[in-house]
């Protein structure tokens, strides 16, 4: 009798753990929001419509799992949309106008976005600006520099000699483009070293309870530091990715992606106090966040909405992980 | 008489005059303002003449009113993204209410201020009785009322002309508009009302020491609620004058300008940190931005060489602020 109390009690709250683990939670309005548009209108929910959309996921996918990196530390990164663009133009300026190859030119883009982030690391964690105002100023100087680049026109990768990524990015592999395997390699590394990891446990660590950390001996500092080269360096590689997609060095590339990152991570369960995240919830939150601007196209409310939308599903996700934070507390 | 006298030995002990006089925020400030504008004179007279200064007066009025805004919400600890839009959907309401309702200028005005006020209001709630943090509340707010004002104005320019505000348009006494005065008479009273009231004493308290101030009896929810109000009703204000300068209402006005208010408040010697700043330094926080501009534009730089700059004197003037109060710091403990 005394034994199978907490026999029951356990299966429930099995099902209840499933409920409430946050790739389940993140999913449940994606299903309600493809169910009531397919409801609607039947051609929503088609092969056509959803690889076109996810011919655009990728790019803001990676830059979000960027930014979920400093988010996991207690910590934001507003500037990842302008380092996207940089990387980007970096690398077409290099492989145009000083005749570089494109292996190069990219690894200088990246190393470029290491700087990047070991700046805004720097001064957040060890000259104590406030994260916000601090990755704002990059956001100026990153966004500004872009354009000292380009001198006024684009750059065309097709049209270099040297330059054979063209074809590479146009064929598709098991009926998808490249960006969309790489997004989807990036997410598995990513998901190995925060899940699996004694590294990703520490980062996970250092946002739940810096003091804690400290005293456990973990360097916060440090693995605060790496979050922003991670999130410098993977919006790098997203914008180096729609440039070579593209064949074009386009300075605007990137722009406002910063919060609609933040606004996947925040749908995808990153908890903005730090702590806790999953790769699997961001690629749903991307998903959600693409979704829905899909749905009220094909709702044929007016587009304008888009972004009032976007606000509000923010809005509630954010309150909704408050309210499951103040639940298990109780609990 | 005895108030005084500590003054004095506190005077005394800090040493020399001079290094506290320029630590002043206000006078830190001012220094590189002539420096600039010595420098750009040098090269290009035509920035000292009243007419252009005047100019420069002016077109202060708008991330001016918005800076006053964002100061006081930085001032009590938080920060707030949508001070820029709230005003773009309370300019795009005054047009709405101007050319499509027909209504009289008063109750139009009326409604642009709710409109703000409404916005602050939700942002004051979302973050003091559910707990979210202030920039993501204010995010989606800022979201919320970009995609509200395109919706609403469907992306159009809406005319004012029905409210017959059009001599406010005009450059009037020392070639300085209307708007112009009452920002300066909106800069007192706020001035006033932070340092001088106990509204203003308990906003520094709440963001000096949440827990210090919880402590001591300060209802600090009700506070934040209440500068988050008064907030969105400065950044109407800023809409309002956007509106009545050129004269329409449309939802492209204002974009970024959070991020700009936030910049003239960290040169204006707000500290980031929470509880600490003085509305006349973000006055000439302003000033000292749009200065800077317009000299940037005389000496013919790059625009895009400009954002590098001000995002470079945004991180200087932050870590101005954290070397002034390590210094300070260090002073009490001596």
């Amino acid at each position: 009798m005394q034994n199978s109390q907490p026999i029951a009690r356990a299966n429930v709250s099995a099902f209840r753990r499933f409920l409430r683990l946050d790739e389940v939670s993140v999913t449940i309005p994606l299903a309600i929001i493809i169910f009531i548009t397919t409801m609607i209108r039947p051609d929503f929910l088609t092969i056509n419509n959803f690889s076109a959309m996810f011919t655009q996921i990728p790019f803001i996918a990676v830059c979000a799992l960027g930014a979920a990196f400093p988010l996991m530390t207690g910590n934001v990164d507003i500037s990842t949309g302008r380092v996207a663009g940089f990387a980007g133009i970096i690398m077409a300026s290099f492989i145009c106008d000083y005749g570089w190859s494109t292996e190069t030119a990219i690894l200088f883009a990246l190393a470029c976005c290491v700087i990047i982030g070991l700046v805004n690391g720097l001064l957040v964690v060890h000259l104590g600006v406030p994260d916000f105002v601090a990755t704002m100023g990059t956001l100026y100087i990153v966004g500004g520099a872009r354009y000292l680049f380009i001198k006024g026109y684009q750059f065309a990768l097709d049209k270099v000699p040297s330059y054979h990524y063209g074809a590479f990015f146009k064929t598709q592999f098991l009926g998808m483009l490249p960006p969309f395997w790489i997004m989807i390699v990036l997410f598995a590394i990513a998901f190995v070293v925060i899940k699996k990891t004694l590294w990703g446990r520490r980062l996970l660590a250092t946002g739940d309870n810096r003091e804690v950390a400290v005293l456990a001996g973990i360097p916060a500092k440090q693995m605060r530091m790496a979050a922003y080269v991670i999130s410098a360096v993977l919006s790098g590689i997203a914008g180096i990715m729609l440039t070579l997609d593209l064949g074009l060095g386009l300075p605007e590339t990137g722009d406002g992606w910063e919060f609609r990152a933040i606004a996947a991570c925040v749908v995808g369960g990153v908890s903005l106090s730090g702590g806790k995240c999953s790769p699997i919830g961001i690629l749903i939150g991307v998903l959600l966040v693409f979704a829905t601007e899909n749905a009220i196209i094909f709702l044929g409310l007016p587009t304008t909405m888009r972004i009032a939308v976007q606000g509000a599903l923010m809005a509630f996700a954010v309150l909704f992980d408050i309210y499951k934070q103040k639940r298990k507390v109780a609990a | 008489m005895n108030s005084n006298q500590a003054i004095r030995t506190m005077k005394k002990q800090n040493g020399s005059g001079a290094v506290q006089f320029f630590m002043m925020p206000e006078i830190g400030i001012l220094i590189p303002i002539v420096i600039i504008m010595a420098v750009t004179a040098s090269i290009n007279d035509s920035l000292l003449t009243w007419r252009y200064f005047s100019t420069i007066l002016t077109g202060c009025i708008f991330i001016g009113m918005a800076s006053l805004a964002e100061s006081l919400i930085i001032m009590v600890g938080e920060i707030d993204l949508s001070i820029g839009m709230s005003g773009c959907l309370a300019g795009v309401i005054c047009g709405i209410t101007a050319n499509n309702l027909g209504w009289p200028l008063i109750p139009c005005i009326l409604a642009t201020l709710l409109t703000g006020m409404l916005v602050g209001a939700v942002n004051g709630v979302m973050i003091t009785k559910f707990g979210l943090s202030s920039w993501i509340a204010t995010l989606a707010t800022q979201f919320i009322c970009q995609g509200l004002a395109v919706t609403i104005s469907d992306g159009l320019t809406i005319p004012i002309e029905s409210l017959g505000t059009k001599v406010f348009t005009r450059p009037k006494p020392l070639g300085l508009s209307w708007l112009f005065f009452v920002f300066v008479i909106v800069i007192i009273i706020l001035d006033f009302v932070v340092r001088k009231t106990t509204f203003g004493y308990r906003l520094r308290a709440v963001g000096g020491n949440k827990e210090a101030a919880q402590m001591a009896g300060i209802n600090v929810n009700r506070i934040k609620l209440l500068v988050f109000i008064l907030a969105g009703a400065l950044a109407a204000v800023s809409g309002l004058f956007d509106v009545l300068t050129s004269q329409s209402a449309s939802s492209t006005y204002g974009s970024g300008r959070e991020f700009r208010a936030i910049i003239c408040c960290a040169i204006g010697g707000i500290s980031m940190a929470g509880g600490a700043g003085s509305i006349y330094g973000v006055g000439l926080g302003v000033l000292l931005f749009h200065v800077l501009w317009n000299c940037l534009r005389l000496l013919k730089v790059d625009t895009n060489l400009q954002l590098v700059l001000i995002g470079a004197i945004l991180v200087l003037a932050v870590l101005m602020d954290i070397q002034r109060k390590r210094m300070e710091a260090k002073r009490i403990t001596q």
